[in-house]
C-alpha cells in the first residue's frame, strides 16, 4: 500500500489535469517531461541514497553551480583540449570530491550531516562565483551539447542517461553489500557498527556516490542550457529532496526505493508544468509544491500509524 | 575530542564565510581600511553576485576605478534587503566617500539613505529612485526601452496572438521595471494575449518555463525575456520545438554572447545597457559625487542602445514608432560593451 502512494498521487494529478485541459495528455507533454525530469531526478537519486542512510546532503544545489562553472571554465579555457572527455571527467571528479569532503567531515570529524553539508554548501556557493570570476560560459561543442539536447528517435538522451543511473542506483541498493549497509545505517548506525561493518568507509562512499550523481546532473544542466553560469542551481536541491520524500523515502532513514523517487521526481516536475497549462499564477507554484510535499509527509505518518496498530 | 570537533566546525564555517566574501572584493590593490591615503573610497552594494549582469558591473566598475584612481569596495546583498541595509550601515560607519546601491526595495532604504545624508555621505541608488533630497538616482531606461521592445514585438506579430514574457521575480526592481514596460506596451493591443512566467534569473528555470509555455501554447508568436543569460537558455526550447521561424525571440542587457545570437538571427534584438558599461558609468558618477560635485539633475540617464541587424533596423524604422532610439549593429555593440567610449572622462 505504502509503495503505491506516489503512483496514486501521480495518477490523480494526471486525471485532474486531463479533465481541466484536454491538451495536456499528449506526446509533446511526455517528451518535455522526459527532457525536464533528468536533472532533478538524478540529484533526487543521490539525495535518496543519503537520506536512506540516515543523513542529509545540502550540497547538491550550489554543487550543481560550482561543478558546472568548473566544467564550463575548463571547456572555455581549453585546458587539456577542453574536449568532451575532459568536461565529463571534471564534472564527475568534482562531484565525487564534494561527496568525499562531506563524508570526511561527517565521519572523521563527527559533524552532523545537516551542519557539515550546510557549511560545504556555502563554500560551494562562494567557489561557483570565484571560478572564472563568475563569468557565464557559452558551450558550443556539439558533442557536449549532445548529452542535454540530443535525441535518439525522439527520446531525449538526457532521459536515457537518467534511466541508466536509476538502474545503477537500484543495483547498488538491492544487489550489493553496500546497498545492504546503506539501509542498515539508516535503521541503526550503532547496530551496524557493532556488527563489524566499516561504517566510516561506507558512509564516505555513499556521500561520494551522491556527489557523483550531482556531477552528472550538472553536466546535463550545462549541456541542456548551452551555457554555464553561477545561477544555474535554481530550485534543484529542494525539488530533489522533495522528490525523494514524495516518493516515500523516510526522513528518519532506512526506507526508500528508486521507483518511488522516480515517480516523485515526475510529480515535482509536473507541478510547474501543470500550472503553466492551467494558467494559474506562477507565484502559486511554490504553494502547490509545498502542499504536495505536506500531503506526502502526512500520508507517511498515517500509514506508519496504521501499520503499527 | 569534542573540543576538536567544535574548533573544526568553527573553522569550516569561517572558511565558508570567507569563500562567500571572495567575489566581493575589488581590484588587486584594494585594502579594506579607507582613509589610509588620499584615494577616494566608493562603497558599492549590488543585488547579488551570481548574476552575470552584476559580475560584469564589477569588472566595468573596477576599470573606472583604475582610470580615476579611486578605490571601490564591492558588496553583495545576496538578494536580501536586511543584508543590504546593514551593508549600508557598515559603509556609513566606515566613512566612505560615496555609497552606491542597487535597491532591492526602494521604500525600505529611505531610512538608511537619510542616515548617510546626515553623515555627509552622498548616495546613488542605481536603477531605482529613493525619495530623499540628497540622493541621486542613475537609471538605464529599462522601463521605457522595454515598452519600445513591446511595441516592436506587437507590430511584428501583427497586433494579435499570443506573446510570452519571462520576467525575473516579483519585487526585484530591475525585473519589475522590465516587466512593467512590457505590460504597458501590450495593454495597448487588446488582441494580444500576454503569458507571463518568472525565471528567477536562472537559465535552467527559464528553459523549463519556455518549454512549458511553448508546449501549452502551440500558436505562440513571440517570446521576450528580460535578461540575456536566461534568453539564451530559453532559446534552446524554441530550437528544440523546431519553431525558430514561428516564434520571435527578443532580449535585454546586450551582453556579447547575446549580440552574437542577434547577428546569427536567433534573437531579433537586445538592448545594450551593457553591464560593464553600467558598472563603469556608475563608478564615474560616484567619483563625481565623492569629489564634491553635485549634478543639477537628481535622476541621471545612461545612454542605451538597441542592438539589431540592419535588416531588422529597417523593419523597425518602417514602423514609425513614436520613440527616439539609438540602434546599433551587433558587432558595434560587442565593441562598445568593452569600451567606454560613450562616457568621456570628466
Amino acid at each position: 500500500m505504502k509503495e503505491a502512494a506516489p503512483i496514486i498521487v501521480l495518477m490523480a494529478m494526471l486525471l485532474i489535469l486531463n479533465s481541466l485541459n484536454s491538451d495536456f495528455m499528449s506526446l509533446k507533454t511526455l517528451l518535455n517531461l522526459m527532457h525536464q525530469v533528468s536533472v532533478v531526478g538524478i540529484v533526487a537519486m543521490g539525495a535518496m541514497i543519503v537520506i536512506i542512510s540516515g543523513g542529509i546532503d545540502f550540497t547538491a544545489g550550489y554543487g550543481l553551480a560550482m561543478i558546472g562553472m568548473a566544467a564550463g571554465t575548463v571547456y572555455a579555457t581549453g585546458i587539456l583540449g577542453g574536449s568532451v572527455y575532459i568536461v565529463v571527467l571534471v564534472s564527475l571528479v568534482c562531484g565525487a570530491l564534494i561527496g568525499a569532503l562531506n563524508g570526511f567531515l561527517i565521519t572523521k570529524l563527527k559533524i552532523v550531516p545537516f551542519i557539515a553539508t550546510l557549511a560545504v554548501m556555502s563554500l560551494l556557493q562562494g567557489m561557483s562565483m570565484l571560478i572564472g570570476n563568475g563569468n557565464m560560459v557559452m558551450i558550443r561543442d556539439p558533442s557536449i551539447l549532445w548529452f542535454g539536447q540530443g535525441r535518439i528517435g525522439s527520446i531525449p538522451v538526457s532521459f536515457l542517461i537518467y534511466i541508466f543511473f536509476c538502474l545503477v542506483a537500484h543495483t547498488i541498493l538491492k544487489r550489493t553489500k553496500m546497498g545492504v549497509y546503506i539501509y542498515a545505517l539508516g535503521g541503526s548506525e550503532d547496530a551496524t557498527r557493532f556488527s563489524g561493518i566499516d561504517v566510516t568507509k561506507y558512509k564516505i562512499l555513499l556521500y561520494m556516490l551522491a556527489g557523483t550523481y550531482t556531477g552528472i546532473a550538472s553536466l546535463l544542466t550545462i549541456s541542456k542550457l548551452g551555457l554555464a553560469a553561477p545561477s544555474i542551481y535554481g530550485s534543484t536541491l529542494l525539488d530533489a529532496i522533495a522528490a525523494a520524500i514524495i516518493g516515500g523515502t523516510s526522513l528518519s532513514g532506512g526506507k526508500g526505493k528508486v521507483m518511488g523517487t522516480f515517480v516523485g521526481a515526475i510529480i515535482i516536475v509536473l507541478i510547474t508544468t501543470a500550472l503553466t497549462y492551467l494558467r494559474i499564477k506562477p507565484e502559486m507554484q511554490d504553494v502547490f509544491k509545498g502542499v504536495v510535499i505536506l500531503l506526502a509527509l502526512c500520508f507517511d505518518v498515517v500509514i506508519n500509524k496504521i501499520s503499527k496498530e | 575530542m569534542k573540543k576538536f570537533v567544535s574548533i573544526a566546525l568553527v573553522l569550516i564555517l569561517a572558511l565558508s564565510l570567507l569563500a562567500g566574501c571572495g567575489g566581493e572584493t575589488g581590484g588587486p590593490d584594494e585594502g579594506t581600511t579607507p582613509d589610509t591615503d588620499a584615494k577616494k573610497v566608493l562603497g558599492i552594494i549590488l543585488i547579488d553576485l551570481t548574476n552575470q549582469f552584476f559580475v560584469d558591473m564589477v569588472e566595468g566598475g573596477n576599470q573606472a576605478a583604475e582610470d580615476y584612481g579611486v578605490e571601490v569596495i564591492w558588496k553583495s546583498s545576496d538578494g536580501n534587503i536586511d543584508k543590504q541595509i546593514s551593508l549600508m550601515e557598515n559603509f556609513i560607519e566606515q566613512g566612505v566617500d560615496c555609497i552606491l546601491v542597487n535597491p532591492i526595495d526602494s521604500a525600505a532604504l529611505e531610512g538608511v539613505i537619510r542616515q548617510a545624508s546626515e553623515a555627509g555621505i552622498p548616495t546613488v541608488t542605481m536603477a531605482g529612485n529613493v525619495d530623499v533630497d540628497s540622493n541621486y538616482c542613475t537609471v538605464y531606461n529599462d522601463y521605457e526601452n522595454t515598452k519600445i521592445i513591446g511595441d516592436i514585438v506587437a507590430n511584428m506579430v501583427g497586433g494579435e496572438g499570443k506573446v510570452a514574457l519571462l520576467y525575473g521575480n516579483k519585487g526585484n526592481l530591475v525585473s519589475d521595471l522590465r516587466q512593467g514596460g512590457f505590460q504597458e506596451a501590450m495593454a495597448a493591443y487588446p488582441d494580444i494575449e500576454l503569458i507571463e512566467q518568472p525565471m528567477n534569473w536562472d537559465p535552467a528555470t527559464g528553459l523549463k518555463a519556455a518549454q512549458d509555455i511553448i508546449a501549452a501554447n502551440p500558436d505562440l508568436k513571440a517570446l521576450h525575456c528580460v535578461s540575456d543569460a536566461v534568453t539564451l537558455a530559453a532559446y534552446q526550447a524554441v530550437k528544440d520545438a523546431g519553431k525558430e521561424d514561428q516564434i520571435l525571440v527578443t532580449s535585454f542587457d546586450g551582453n556579447p554572447d547575446a549580440c552574437i545570437a542577434v547577428e546569427e538571427g536567433q534573437l531579433k534584438l537586445s538592448v545594450l545597457t551593457g553591464s560593464k558599461r553600467a558598472g563603469y558609468w556608475n563608478v564615474q558618477v560616484g567619483v563625481q559625487l565623492a569629489n564634491g560635485e553635485r549634478p543639477d539633475d537628481q535622476i541621471i540617464n545612461m545612454a542605451t542602445h538597441f542592438v539589431m541587424t540592419d535588416e531588422m533596423k529597417a523593419t523597425v524604422e518602417a514602423m514609425n514608432l513614436d520613440a527616439d532610439i539609438s540602434i546599433i549593429g551587433p558587432q558595434e555593440a560587442i565593441a562598445m560593451a568593452d569600451l567606454y567610449t560613450d562616457f568621456e572622462p570628466k
